[in-house]
């Protein structure tokens, strides 16, 4: 399915779902639940609050419905309402994820399990993405999402600007800080 | 731009914008010519394209199983969205409506000329006085429509049901604007000194 295709379907759903159908919201749910969880983990590095965000970030959609406008991209407008908490939820937090290390050595040696690599090399990439990901949640918030959206999510920088609602100009100075900043951390480890 | 005169600082400075490819051409062109030469600045580049590396092989997890089911227990408890169409760019309906207002408003002055095919000259004679009556006819409707929306949803809001009482709020505000368009009109109408007949083509 086209990413137009998808659009388009979320497009129908959304009229079914003013219309009174809140079956048609549970397939919005369905259809989009795991990125928006995952791009939450990856901001907050906490599986418990990315759940409580996640919802959150649903009920905030569902609740606003009205004001979206139809023919627009759903899932940039979820993308943006679920950055804009996880910002909102970071300047509130003062101390780090604790679970971050565990939860992420968990990931990887799962991830990696799949690849045609060698041990070595796997043990390498994981301690790769174990000390890069460690750096990335503690940038400021914006960097951060930045570079999740960017490198982890595969957006462009021209996606991200519309998804956050910022101009490319910022997108790109909170990006290219943020990486700086996240290699200043990885050369020091 | 000189590309043998770029200084390792100034590379380096440009290294995450070359990486994103956000340079103009011959600067990166510039930037590309340092880093064959430079090891020091290749090695920063590389350290770019190991964290990018890293991050890209980041792995997804998987959410609790009853998300979904948690999401959708929480949704039923709230109200079902109101149709979004009245919500959806009542800011751009309103200017709108204030356009046609004033349209509506000097109807009868215009009349005459629009039905000549603006052959006739416009009656200015008197303009501002028929400009300020029918201006104020209409804020004295708006005003005891104003009055009227707040005593019903002040007294009975129950009668009016969820949707009218998120309606109600555009719909005063709307009124609040007209009353200030019209009252600009008069304003304006009292203030404005202009001879008393002046050629069509000259006011389109």
């Amino acid at each position: 399915m086209t990413v137009a295709e998808v659009a388009r379907d979320d497009t129908e759903l959304i009229r079914l779902c003013l219309d009174g159908d809140r079956s048609a919201f549970d397939s919005l749910v369905a259809r989009h639940y795991r990125g928006i969880y995952n791009m939450i983990h990856r901001m907050l590095g906490n599986a418990e609050d990315a759940s409580d965000l996640t919802q959150e970030t649903f009920l905030r959609a569902y609740s606003r419905m009205e004001t979206f406008r139809l023919g627009r991209s759903f899932l940039a407008w979820i993308r943006r309402i679920a950055t804009n908490l996880c910002i909102d939820h970071l300047r509130g937090r003062t101390e780090p994820a604790a679970s971050l290390d565990k939860r992420l050595d968990a990931g990887i040696e799962q991830a990696d399990l799949d690849k045609a690599v060698s041990p070595q090399e796997q043990v390498e990439i994981a301690e790769d993405s174990r000390r890069v990901l460690a750096a990335v949640q503690k940038l400021p918030p914006r960097q951060r999402a930045v570079l999740i959206m960017r490198h982890i999510d595969g957006m462009t920088l021209e996606e991200i600007a519309a998804t956050l609602g910022w101009p490319l100009g910022t997108v790109k100075v909170n990006l290219f800080r943020g990486r700086q900043a996240v290699r200043k951390m990885v050369s020091e480890l | 731009m000189n590309t043998h005169t770029l200084k390792c600082a100034h590379v380096r400075e440009l290294l995450e914008a070359y990486f994103e490819k956000a340079l103009a051409p011959r600067e990166s062109a510039a930037v590309a010519f340092h880093l064959e030469q430079c090891p020091s600045c290749a090695r920063e580049l590389a350290q770019i394209e190991r964290i990018v590396s890293a991050l890209e092989a980041a792995p997804h997890t998987e959410p609790q199983a009853d998300l979904t089911r948690q999401i959708s227990a929480r949704v039923a408890s709230l109200p079902t969205p109101v149709t979004g169409r009245l919500g959806v760019g009542w800011h751009r309906l309103a200017a709108w409506a204030a356009g046609l207002i004033v349209t509506l408003s000097l109807w009868r002055w215009l009349l005459p000329v629009v039905v000549s095919g603006g052959a006739a000259r416009l009656p200015l004679a008197g303009w501002e006085h028929q400009l300020t009556t029918a201006t104020r006819t209409r804020m004295e409707a708006l005003f005891h429509g104003l009055h009227s929306l707040w005593v019903l949803l002040k007294e009975a809001p129950e009668a009016f049901g969820l949707a009218a009482i998120k309606i109600a709020p555009v719909v005063g505000l709307y009124m609040t604007l007209e009353v200030v368009v019209i009252a600009v009109i008069i304003v304006f109408a009292h203030r404005t000194r202009r001879p008393r007949s002046l050629p069509v083509n000259v006011l389109f």
